[in-house]
């Protein structure tokens, strides 16, 4: 696994218009990132991947592909609801 | 307003799916968003490359050592969430398929990511970890050094 370029590995990258986040190799940017609006992920589009990605209506952003964020289930929720369970088992163990 | 903090280290990135080369452990009392990830080798330029990741975890796992989050405002307080090094004795329960961002990386490249403000990686306010895991190493395993930086 020996790339001619450092940069080899995101030739086959999409540059987003809106952005997200960006990948720099030695000080060029050599692709753009996309957060999926409900895991929070970053992923980078690549021409000709195949990976089906959902756009979401309701958080206006598309998805990573995965099929447990084709459900509309935005971050900030699941955020919520990991705390509110660590709340509730600490309260449980007496913590 | 929200405060930053550097996580720096560096760790032999030995292939690993359950023990990370570092990870980031929020607190009950923050939401830990990490917004720049910059990682490079100091070891003789050679052409190694690797595959790395960033996963979540519901633990933080048995570092080998403790990383203190560095303010990046000396006027700012500890930070609340925590760091832990390689090499982890136990590794954090990661959860599944819970990758954040993954990257290939040449060794003779500097990686950098970043995140425009409002779409960093975020952490629940829970003890739960964030893990860079280095998961395929095409060659040999070598020094790599890294900077995490987010705001809580």
């Amino acid at each position: 696994m020996t790339p001619l370029k450092a940069e080899a590995e995101y030739l086959d990258s999409i540059h987003e218009h809106k952005e997200h986040g960006a990948i720099v190799l030695d000080g060029v940017q050599v692709a753009s990132t996309k957060m999926c609006p409900h895991c929070g992920a970053h992923y980078i589009s690549r021409k000709g991947s195949g990976i089906k990605r959902t756009f979401c209506f309701r958080c206006g952003e598309s998805t990573c592909g995965k099929q447990e964020c084709e459900a509309c289930i935005p971050l900030e929720r699941w955020l919520e609801t990991v705390e509110r369970n660590w709340a509730k088992l600490n309260s449980s163990i007496g913590v | 307003m929200a405060r930053n903090y550097s996580v720096d280290g560096n760790a032999t990135n030995t292939a690993s799916a359950t023990l990370p080369l570092v990870n980031l452990v929020s607190a009950t009392t923050v939401r830990p968003k990490v917004n720049d990830i910059l990682m490079g080798s100091d070891a003789a330029p050679a052409d190694n490359a690797a595959k790395y990741a960033l996963q979540r975890g519901t633990t933080a796992g048995t570092p080998g050592s403790s990383i203190t989050p560095q303010a990046i405002d000396p006027g700012d307080p500890a930070a609340l969430a925590s760091a832990g090094l390689a090499v982890f004795g136990a590794g954090p329960t990661l959860t599944a398929s819970a990758f954040l961002l993954q990257w290939a990386q040449n060794q003779r490249a500097t990686f950098r990511w970043f995140a425009i403000p409002g779409k960093e990686l975020v952490l629940p306010a829970a003890v739960n970890s964030l893990n860079l895991m280095s998961l395929v190493v095409g060659g040999s395993a070598v020094n790599m050094v890294f900077a995490i930086q987010y705001e809580e």
